[in-house]
Parts: C-alpha cells; sequence; structure tokens
C-alpha cells in the first residue's frame, strides 16, 4: 500500500514539474512571411500571415541569398530570394529553373538496380502542368507539379506523389530582386485557385508603394 | 521499503556492470585488433530505397559533425550559382557557398576557407565565397592541403583544354601529373605519369594499353607518420598515394625519386576511388565495383596485402555507385561513405550498423547531379568558419 502511494506522489511530482517546466519555458515563437518579407518591399496579402518554420540567409558574391519556408496547416510556402540580381542574370537563371524542373519528369536514369524504379519515363499525365498568371503586373509561368511527401518535386509513381506545388520565378526590376516560389499542399486536397490566389497576392508593400 | 531499496540499487548495479563488460567486448580499439587479424565482413540491410533526406540518426552513435558536400553541376546556360553545402547532423543547411565555377567537390580547410576543384582550376573561397585563390591546371579529381600551406594536387595536362582525352589520332592527350604548389603559385615537386608506364607494367606484370582516360587519377594523398612505414620504407611518410581508377590500380610513388614503389588491385578492385591511408597505416578504399556492379568499402593492409575489414550490403547490389564516391574513417571508428550516384551519405559503425543515413535532393532546384565526394568535420574543425558567418551575419 505505501508504495503505491509513493508511484502515486512520485507521478503527481513529475506532472507538476513538466507543467513547471511548460509555463517557465517561454512557447517558441516564430515569425509571420510577411514579417520576413517586408525588407524587401513585398507582401502576400494570402497566406502571408503563415508561420516562418525557416529563415535562412546567407551572403555570397556580394549578394543575398535568402530561404524562407512558412506553413499553415497543410499549406507550405517556400521563397527563395536572390538580392542583387542583374535583369540579364535573372532572365537567364529563371529560364535554367524551368528547364531544371521540367527536367525532373523527364526520362531518368536508374539510380537504383533492381526492381523498384522500373518506371523511368514520366506518364504525360504525371507531368507538370504549365500555366501563365499575373503577378505584380506581369505574367508570369507557372508549372503545377507532383512531389513527394518531404516537398522534393520530381516524383510521378502513384504511391510517391502526396504533395502538388505551384512553382514560379519573377523579378523585381525596381529593386534587383529575384523570387523563387514554391507553394506546396497535399496533393489529394490541391486546389489551384487557392494556391495561384497566394501566388498572386504578392504585392508591393504599401510602404514601399509610397516611396 | 527499505528491501526494497536494497534490490532496486543491486539491480541497477548489476545493469550497468553488464553494460559496462558488453561495451568492453565492442570498443573500436578492440575491432582494430580483430582487423590485424582476419577480415571482418560486416554488412547492413536495405533501407527503403525510395525514402530521402535525413532516414537514419542515431545520435549517441555517430561521430556528431557537418557535413560538407556539393552536387556535380553540368552547367549550361543561366546556371549562374553552384551551391557546396555544409550540413548538420539533422540535415539542416548551416552553411552554402555559391561559386561561380561548377565545383566537383570541396574541402574545408582549418582556418575557414574552402578550396574546391572544378576540373578546370583549384579554388579557394572565403565564408561569403568570395574568391581569395586560385590554381590553373585541369584539377579535377584530388588535392591535399598540406600542413606547411603548400597543396598536393593531381592534375592531367591535356592538348587541348580539359577534358579532351585523346588527339586527333586517338592518343591519349592527358597525362598524369602529381605536384606540390605553393601558395604562389610555384611547383616545388612533379610527378609524370607517363615517365612511369614501364615500372607499372613490370609491377603488375601487365602491359597497358595507354588509350582514353587510361590513367585517370583520383587520388594523391602524402602518407603520414605511420608503424608500416618503419617497417617497410615503401610506406614511410612523406610517399605519395595514386588511384588510376581506369586500371584499377592504386599505388605508392617514392617522394625522392618518383618512382612507383608499390602497386595493388587488379583482379580485386573495380574502378577504385579515393584510397586513403588511416593512422593505423591501413588504407581505406571505396571500391566501386563497376564491372561486378556492386560496390564495398575495403581496409587494407598495404604490407600483407589483405583485406582486414569489408562493408557492403545484403543484398549486395543495393550499395552500388559505379563511378565517384569516397569513404572517410571518422575519429570514434565510424566510417563516412558518400555513395556518389545515388546522392547518397551515410555513416557506418565498425559493425557495420547504418547510424546515419542521408539522401540529398537539394539538387532538386538547382540542376545538380551526383555527389563526388564528402566529408565529416568535427565542430572543433568548424569553428572558425562559424565565427566567419557569425561575424558577417552581424553586420548584415
Amino acid at each position: 500500500m505505501k508504495k503505491i502511494s509513493l508511484i502515486i506522489f512520485a507521478a503527481i511530482l513529475i506532472f507538476l514539474l513538466v507543467i513547471i517546466l511548460n509555463i517557465v519555458t517561454p512557447p517558441k515563437t516564430y515569425d509571420i512571411l510577411n514579417k520576413v518579407l517586408i525588407q524587401y518591399g513585398v507582401q502576400l496579402e494570402k497566406g502571408g500571415s503563415s508561420p516562418v518554420v525557416r529563415d535562412f540567409k546567407f551572403p555570397a558574391k556580394g549578394k543575398t541569398f535568402h530561404t524562407i519556408i512558412a506553413q499553415e496547416k497543410e499549406t507550405r510556402i517556400e521563397i527563395e530570394i536572390i538580392k542583387p540580381l542583374s535583369e540579364e542574370a535573372a532572365i537567364n537563371y529563371s529560364e535554367s529553373k524551368y528547364i531544371i524542373i521540367t527536367s525532373l519528369y523527364g526520362p531518368q536514369i536508374i539510380p537504383y538496380t533492381g526492381a523498384l524504379t522500373t518506371i523511368t519515363d514520366c506518364p504525360d499525365d504525371k507531368k507538370p502542368e504549365e500555366i501563365i498568371t499575373e503577378v505584380m503586373g506581369k505574367p508570369v509561368r507557372v508549372l503545377l507539379a507532383n512531389a513527394t511527401e518531404r516537398y522534393v518535386l520530381g516524383v510521378w509513381e502513384d504511391d510517391l506523389i502526396k504533395q502538388k506545388a505551384a512553382f514560379a520565378v519573377l523579378y523585381d526590376r525596381e529593386n534587383s530582386t529575384h523570387y523563387q516560389i514554391i507553394i506546396f499542399q497535399p496533393s489529394e486536397s490541391f486546389d489551384r485557385n487557392v494556391v495561384l490566389d497566394i501566388l498572386k497576392s504578392l504585392k508591393k508593400h504599401p510602404k514601399e508603394l509610397e516611396n | 521499503m527499505h528491501k526494497y531499496s536494497v534490490a532496486t540499487i543491486l539491480l541497477g548495479l548489476s545493469i550497468l556492470l553488464f553494460q559496462a563488460y558488453t561495451y568492453s567486448q565492442t570498443t573500436p580499439s578492440d575491432c582494430n585488433t580483430q582487423r590485424k587479424q582476419k577480415t571482418i565482413v560486416v554488412t547492413s540491410k536495405t533501407l527503403d530505397k525510395r525514402q530521402i533526406g535525413l532516414r537514419i540518426y542515431k545520435p549517441e552513435k555517430c561521430y556528431n559533425g557537418y557535413t560538407l558536400f556539393t552536387h556535380q553541376s553540368l552547367g549550361g546556360p543561366g546556371i549562374i550559382f553552384h551551391p557546396i553545402y555544409l550540413i548538420d547532423m539533422k540535415g539542416n543547411i548551416i552553411h552554402q557557398w555559391m561559386t561561380d565555377a561548377s565545383p566537383i567537390f570541396a574541402r574545408l580547410k582549418p582556418d575557414g576557407h574552402l578550396l574546391y576543384a572544378d576540373g578546370e582550376n583549384l579554388r579557394g573561397v572565403d565564408a561569403q565565397s568570395n574568391e581569395i585563390w586560385h590554381y590553373p591546371g585541369c584539377i579535377d579529381h584530388a588535392f591535399q592541403f598540406l600542413e606547411d600551406g603548400n597543396f598536393l594536387i593531381a592534375r592531367h595536362e591535356y592538348i587541348d583544354g580539359c577534358l579532351r582525352c585523346q588527339d586527333e589520332n586517338n592518343n591519349p592527350s592527358g597525362k598524369p601529373r602529381i605536384e606540390i604548389i605553393t601558395r604562389d603559385k610555384k611547383v616545388l615537386w612533379q610527378w609524370r605519369g607517363e615517365e612511369h608506364v614501364d615500372e607499372l607494367e613490370r609491377l603488375l606484370g601487365l602491359k597497358i594499353v595507354p588509350i582514353g582516360r587510361w590513367c585517370n587519377n583520383n587520388a594523391c594523398e602524402i602518407l603520414k607518420d605511420n608503424h608500416l612505414g618503419k617497417k617497410d620504407a615503401r610506406f614511410r611518410k612523406g610517399n605519395i598515394i595514386f588511384s588510376f581508377d581506369a586500371l584499377s590500380v592504386i599505388g605508392v610513388i617514392d617522394y625522392s625519386t618518383g618512382e612507383i614503389l608499390w602497386v595493388w588491385g587488379p583482379g580485386i578492385i573495380q574502378n577504385q576511388h579515393t584510397p586513403t591511408m588511416l593512422d593505423n597505416g591501413n588504407l581505406l578504399i571505396f571500391d566501386n565495383g563497376s564491372g561486378r556492379h556492386w560496390s564495398r568499402v575495403i581496409e587494407l593492409n598495404p604490407l600483407t596485402e589483405q583485406i582486414v575489414w569489408e562493408y557492403h550490403t545484403e543484398p549486395k547490389e543495393d550499395f552500388y555507385s559505379h563511378n565517384w564516391s569516397n569513404a572517410q574513417r571518422l575519429a570514434n571508428g565510424n566510417t563516412l561513405i558518400c555513395e556518389g550516384i545515388k546522392n547518397r551519405i551515410f555513416e557506418i559503425t565498425p559493425e557495420g550498423e547504418i547510424v546515419w543515413d542521408f539522401i540529398s535532393t537539394f539538387n532538386k532546384t538547382t540542376g545538380g547531379e551526383t555527389i563526388y565526394r564528402a566529408y565529416r568535420y568535427s565542430p572543433e574543425y568548424v569553428k572558425p568558419l562559424l565565427e566567419m558567418i557569425r561575424k558577417v551575419r552581424e553586420v548584415d
């Protein structure tokens, strides 16, 4: 009887300790996406309040490379920003990005011997669909492409397709800034209108417009 | 209650004693002893081949640090940034360099600067990817920075451009060179491979047909002080390792005369990469096995020419990189392996247990291809770089 009481007492003690620790430890705070984007003078009117889960910036060769990943519920927004980048370089770079993404769904060299990767050619219905939409007053090519559960593009086997993404690159000439935006949603609930609305909602920040 | 407490303490002590006993049976030093006696073959089972990113991480069993690698890039119009990554054990990018030229592989210097080979040049960059040094000369496979500040490089001398293997008459145009160069680009020492074909044939007992990239050399490393070198002068400190993958041959060159002293490999290894000397004098080799279609990592005692340790998978074909790749013995006795063709880097214990496994997908949006080599660095080693990064970010 004494032993049981002791165990109950210990359990209560641990429970209280956990509660105290939770109270003392400040909750992890995340910036929202727009708070990070404002430094580039832009904001997303839709999806901009998504909590940032990764914010990685590094300087290289006089440029800033910035990767921001924000996720709210099942929608994940990945933005890569390069600043400054000349318009000529940005045009070439953008073109190469579309080629790279499209080529992920082209014929592949078998990476493993064995039966698991017998499908080395992507069926047409699994290849990226290209549409044109307008972002910040300019036409932008968008690729709607399949991805894995870990948000990796270039997958076409049915059991591996867990996400679908809208991929786009665009260039802000006034600020010499290049953006690569990928918006993911689970493939089963992927809503192209919702995703495109997020993309189209990229706007100059009001303060930037005043300037 | 008193009776139970005593029993609990006794039970705890028994568990501790048992763990201490089992640990003593499996320490790396003991494994090293066993390696000298016979070939230890360790294997692991195949993981789900389609899993990507970080697949396994057992912190308590790993050599925890940072891993450096890059995806080889085929280049092309528009691909103006070529990333080199330093990742932590969870697969997060800790630092990234963006280089002008397309890197084949990179190594981190103790001062925090990075050296990379792009097939044409050896380039040094700072933490912000600014080029601080470069040395031209078709350096495509191997280099080593030496303690005195000089560099050992393996390069090929071509008649016309860095990739042209044969001239109009199908004669080989690439001539292997191993050189020691200074920071101000003076050549202190040079070895010309084509002058040692006769020696190679004599040692191998084979006739070499010098076509294509017959003498493609993917290694150069100055032998460190080791006990084998005290027994046999061929392996003494200062001599140099080479690796002709097309001939499936590794060997040792005499630093003072340039003579090839020792060769090994044909019929046993195939298209091997990156032989490197371990502290115990043995050589760690990634044996690609391009003819047999499965790879292995082996530890060779060069004196007895006995394979004393070997890692492969079951089934064997599941660990296979027909080209590229490397292996690095870590300070805790584990081995880091880059299975280059599959963009896979993983760490195994001496017993073959996979304790860290990572498949990079960073190339999916950057146009990169396979990984030529990967290296793990301790947190202590990376400290100067991290300090530089911290200062840059503060200014930023």
